[in-house]
């Protein structure tokens, strides 16, 4: 391995240790952050603009002032001893984060070197072991960070750290070239089978998606399959029909189905961003169940 | 054998305790045993106490009323009118103050200025379970009175004949066939082996013992059960109901009220250990308790079986290192073949079966409280390195403080509660013809437990970072700060708690602060003497968190006053940012042979973490992993804050939630307000 790569720096917005739900086993999960897509039920809405970005809580805040008197640009002002905080004039140094006595200030996306990300994935290499886990990369959308994504991969692959990339695979064909030799394992979003809806929905069509899965599957890759259910979007049975029948043609390990859930939208507050799926209720079991049914039809093994 | 439906039977059991009615005509009331032993103490004023208990003791086998069951698995209950407890209590006061000129109402102290607690042990305590099972009650008596006839043998003998005599009243009252077997003769059956240990505990512990630990039930039991199986007297199935039976006795008599009682499984896993585990599944009960010998060659389905019960709710288990816990005591002055035969008494404090008597709980050492002490105590200081010197020079002077104390109080232990029946179980008390209250044991071990270790790091880490690193305040600044318990330094506060580093992130610059912290207080401790001729064996966790952290002023760490502490080697709550794993990896760390007494650690799970098949695989790994390490003590938490917030919300919805308190479970619904607010803090910590 060549050193230099030590060095590659991204952009990642969190880092979860002991994350049993990025991949087999016990992992170390990288969230990289900046993401393509704009998917209207996105839970990770920090995840989407590839800058830092503070989110203020406004439900927490106690409007002491402690962060105006730290903010080096004035970002933070109290007026009639109300808190206002001005995102324009905000320069993400994060040192209001750490003054704020009501943790109501949280500073999204730190840079962090290949080096550094790997020395943290380290730290748990005996739990890997003994779990068959690893390290995941996801994001936002990691391959929108191709450079450190790769680096990150290669390094930890060098370690003999088992590797997996939780990606939408929306990306240019030679970027995902570039991490497949050290990728042991694809979690890949599919939102929607239908082009003209994936881009009703999510901002982009799908042609890139479905042409990058099928060369994943073509060349043996290891594939999860991730469906995010999200009621009104893609859970009807012709749809999930027309999902089915794509990748039961494919050579997936197995389809998870995850249930939308709108836990996220303190976050798209805190962030400024607007929800653009509000009264959405979580699927129901039995809807779950049905469409893991239909999926199951195309010979698909399917969790939930 | 026919046993009875344990389920139906399962609603009157469990309140057996509680709803006894005993029949006068069976015996003699309160009033009458203790009339009948004031005379005899009167009659005989110059009589050694170890005769006198066994007078007592025999008194109430023989005479004390009893609860006749017919129809029940088991019987064993004879009247506990407090007389024992009077007693004991009645002599504690006496030597207590002849010892330290004052009483406070108990035979403990704790001397919170100090940083320490002592007392006279009257729990923790095993009988040797294997020479019961192997003896049985005449046997014991035999060997007793082939001994010798000093008053000690003497009282062996009369309190192994007053069981024998009591499980005859009991068997003809309830028409059981297994006392009256045990009455005259060893066990044959695994009917006849759980009576004998039930009734035996019953019995030792209404000598005021309190028996924490009911032996390697797995080893002892298994030629029983395989007996019976060849025999035809029991088939699986009816095996399992009747250890239910068997169980929820010892859950009776305390209604899950009182640290549990402690079966341990390992390593050597069989056919035994197996049944055990499906029995305390299905119970779904927050007493007894099990731990687990774990090692490399643990089979991988029991591993999971014990999994499947921690993802369930069932966290009543501890899995502990076999080779760690046993090179611990060879390292710390145990023989081999002795430290191989270890048992955990109580929670997970290891000591040799049947030949230590470790009273791990005895003493504490509370380190956040020898802290204070030493701010208290000290002025100023030039460097960091001085101040620890001077904190580790206070620690050192506070064990040795602690430990002629409690010397004290085990010189006095004889002349209040000399006990012959756990005693007579003891072949080394029998060779040397002395009472365990005497040092009859092999190894007279007196346990210390260094507590709360992370406030005690996270204190001393914001002292180094605050004062002496970034010098945002002088120390006698910080001093005033905790006087005020922080109030008007808030920033001051909030660096302490966000900017400084913490117990358990894997962060070597607190972490080192631990092991010299630990490896101080082991070697300090390991060069001082019990009162019965052995040392003081020590052991490095912390238990009752939220009541000794009402206790504790507010610490360096950003700690307010009143509030926990940190639990067994956990972080302070909400302080492990860095998940379970980095929390793992701190504490392994620790070289736990250096705390032959036990360490624990709890994992606080969230269960979308181990939900499913996935899940089960998730917990061996960490098992695995962490006994692999060389970790030992670990065991779980698996639940939600949102779900603590419904249950304290609506007690009556789930009246069977149980949660590991430290090294034993109670029902969620039983903790006080104070101690549900512990949990849910470390519950949303997990968020």
């Amino acid at each position: 391995m060549d050193d230099s790569i030590l060095k590659t720096a991204g952009t990642v917005m969190d880092v979860k240790r002991f994350a049993v739900h990025d991949g087999p086993g016990i992992r170390t999960t990288f969230f990289l952050k900046g993401c393509p897509l704009r998917c209207r039920w996105c839970h990770n809405p920090e995840g989407l603009s590839p800058e830092p970005q503070l989110a203020y809580y406004l439900h927490k805040c106690r409007n002491c002032g402690e962060c105006a008197s730290v903010c080096p640009a004035g970002a933070h002002t109290f007026s009639g001893g109300v808190h206002r905080f001005d995102r324009e004039k905000c320069r993400n140094c994060g040192k209001c984060e750490l003054w704020c006595p009501a943790a109501a200030l949280k500073l999204y996306g730190r840079s962090m070197t290949v080096g550094e990300a790997l020395k943290t994935a380290r730290e748990d290499v005996i739990f890997y072991t003994e779990s068959t886990g690893g390290v995941t990369l996801s994001g936002g959308e990691p391959l929108l960070q191709p450079r450190f994504a790769r680096d990150l991969l290669a390094a930890c692959r060098n370690d003999g750290i088992h590797t997996a990339l939780d990606t939408s695979c929306f990306a240019e064909r030679e970027v995902l070239e570039k991490v497949i030799p050290f990728t042991d394992m694809f979690l890949v979003d599919f939102k929607h089978p239908s082009s003209d809806e994936h881009k009703r929905l999510t901002g982009r069509s799908n042609d890139l998606i479905r042409a990058n899965l099928r060369h994943l599957s073509d060349i043996g890759a290891r594939i999860e399959i991730r469906i995010p259910l999200v009621p009104g979007c893609n859970d009807a049975p012709e749809v999930l029909a027309e999902t089915g029948k794509f990748l039961g043609a494919l050579n997936i390990e197995a389809v998870r189905l995850l249930a939308y859930h709108p836990q996220a939208t303190t976050k798209y507050t805190a962030l400024d961003l607007e929800y653009r799926l509000p009264d959405t209720a979580p699927p129901e079991a039995e809807k779950l169940e049905s469409a893991a049914g239909i999926l199951r039809c195309f010979g698909l093994k399917v969790l939930i | 054998m026919k046993i009875p439906n344990f389920e139906s039977q399962r609603p009157e059991l469990e309140k057996l305790y509680e709803n006894a009615v005993y029949d006068s005509a069976t015996g003699l009331s309160g009033e009458e045993l203790e009339a009948r032993y004031r005379r005899h103490c009167a009659e005989l004023p110059g009589e050694p106490g170890v005769l006198a208990n066994a007078f007592l003791l025999y008194l109430i086998c023989t005479e004390g009323l009893i609860l006749p069951e017919p129809g029940h698995v088991f019987a064993g209950l004879v009247e506990n009118t407090g007389l024992f407890r009077k007693i004991v209590r009645e002599r504690g006061e006496r030597e207590w103050k002849r010892e330290f000129g004052e009483w406070h109402g108990a035979m403990s102290a704790e001397d919170n200025e100090l940083g320490i607690a002592y007392k006279v042990d009257l729990s923790h305590i095993t009988p040797d379970w294997t020479t019961i099972l192997e003896l049985g009650l005449p046997g014991m008596a035999e060997r007793a009175r082939a001994a010798g006839d000093s008053p000690f043998y003497r009282a062996c003998v009369m309190v192994c004949e007053g069981a024998m005599k009591l499980a005859e009243r009991l068997g003809k009252a309830s028409d059981n066939p297994a006392l009256l077997a045990i009455a005259s003769r060893a066990p044959e059956t695994l009917h006849e082996a759980c009576q004998l240990t039930y009734l035996l505990h019953d019995l030792i512990e209404t000598g005021m013992v309190e028996v924490r630990t009911m032996g390697r039930f797995d080893r002892d039991f298994l030629r029983f059960y395989r007996h019976d199986l060849a025999a035809g007297i029991l088939t699986r199935e009816s095996a399992k109901a009747l250890l239910k039976h068997y169980w929820i006795r010892f859950y009776a008599k305390y209604q899950g009220k009182r640290f549990g009682k402690n079966f341990c499984y390992g390593p050597d896993i069989n056919e035994l250990s197996y049944l055990a585990f499906e029995a305390y599944y299905e119970m779904n009960i927050v007493d007894p308790k099990f731990s687990v010998f774990v090692r490399d060659d643990t089979p991988r389905d029991f591993l999971e079986l014990c999994a499947k019960c921690i993802r369930d709710g069932r966290t009543s288990v501890v899995f502990l290192n076999y080779g760690k816990v046993v090179a611990g005591l060879i390292k710390n002055g145990r023989d081999p073949e002795d430290a191989e035969n270890v048992i955990p008494i109580g929670c997970y404090e290891p000591a040799v079966f049947g030949r230590e008597v470790s009273l791990s709980g005895a003493t504490m050492l509370y380190l956040p409280d020898i802290l204070l002490h030493t701010l208290r105590t000290t002025g100023d200081f030039d460097t960091f390195d001085a101040f620890v010197a001077a904190f580790l020079e206070d620690m050192r002077k506070q064990a040795a403080e602690m430990a002629s104390r409690q010397a004290r109080c085990e010189k006095i232990w004889p002349n209040i509660n000399p006990t012959p029946l756990l005693s007579a179980s003891y072949r080394d008390c029998i060779a040397s013809g002395k009472d365990v209250t005497l040092g009859g044991a092999k190894y007279n071990t007196t346990g210390c437990v260094v507590s709360h270790l992370a406030d005690c790091v996270d204190s001393l880490a914001a002292i180094r970072e605050l004062v002496y690193r970034r010098r945002d305040c002088t120390l006698n600044e910080l001093k005033s700060a905790l006087a005020a318990d922080w109030k008007g330094h808030e920033r001051l506060r909030l660096e302490a708690l966000r900017q400084c580093p913490k117990w358990g992130n894997n962060d070597s610059d607190a972490d080192d602060l631990a092991l010299l912290v630990a490896r101080e207080a082991a070697q300090a401790l390991n060069k001082l003497e019990t009162g019965r001729g052995g040392r003081i064996t020590p052991s490095l966790y912390g238990q009752l968190v939220v009541e000794h952290g009402r206790k504790v002023g507010a610490l360096p760490s950003g700690r307010l006053a009143g509030e926990p502490v940190s639990k067994n080697l956990d972080a302070v709550i909400s302080m492990d940012r860095n998940g379970l794993t980095a929390l793992l990896d701190s504490v392994l760390k620790i070289d736990v042979t250096d705390w032959p007494c036990g360490v624990c650690i709890d994992a606080m799970l969230h269960p979308t973490s181990v939900s499913g098949e996935d899940g089960v695989d998730i917990l061996c790994a960490l098992i695995r992993t962490y006994i692999k390490r060389g970790g030992s003590g670990l065991q779980f938490n698996i639940f939600d804050a949102a779900l603590l917030r419904d249950a304290q919300a609506h007690p009556e919805r789930y009246e069977t939630l149980q949660v590991r308190v430290c090294g034993w479970n109670v029902r969620f619904n039983d903790l006080s307000k104070d101690g549900q607010e512990t949990f849910i803090a470390q519950a949303e910590a997990l968020a």
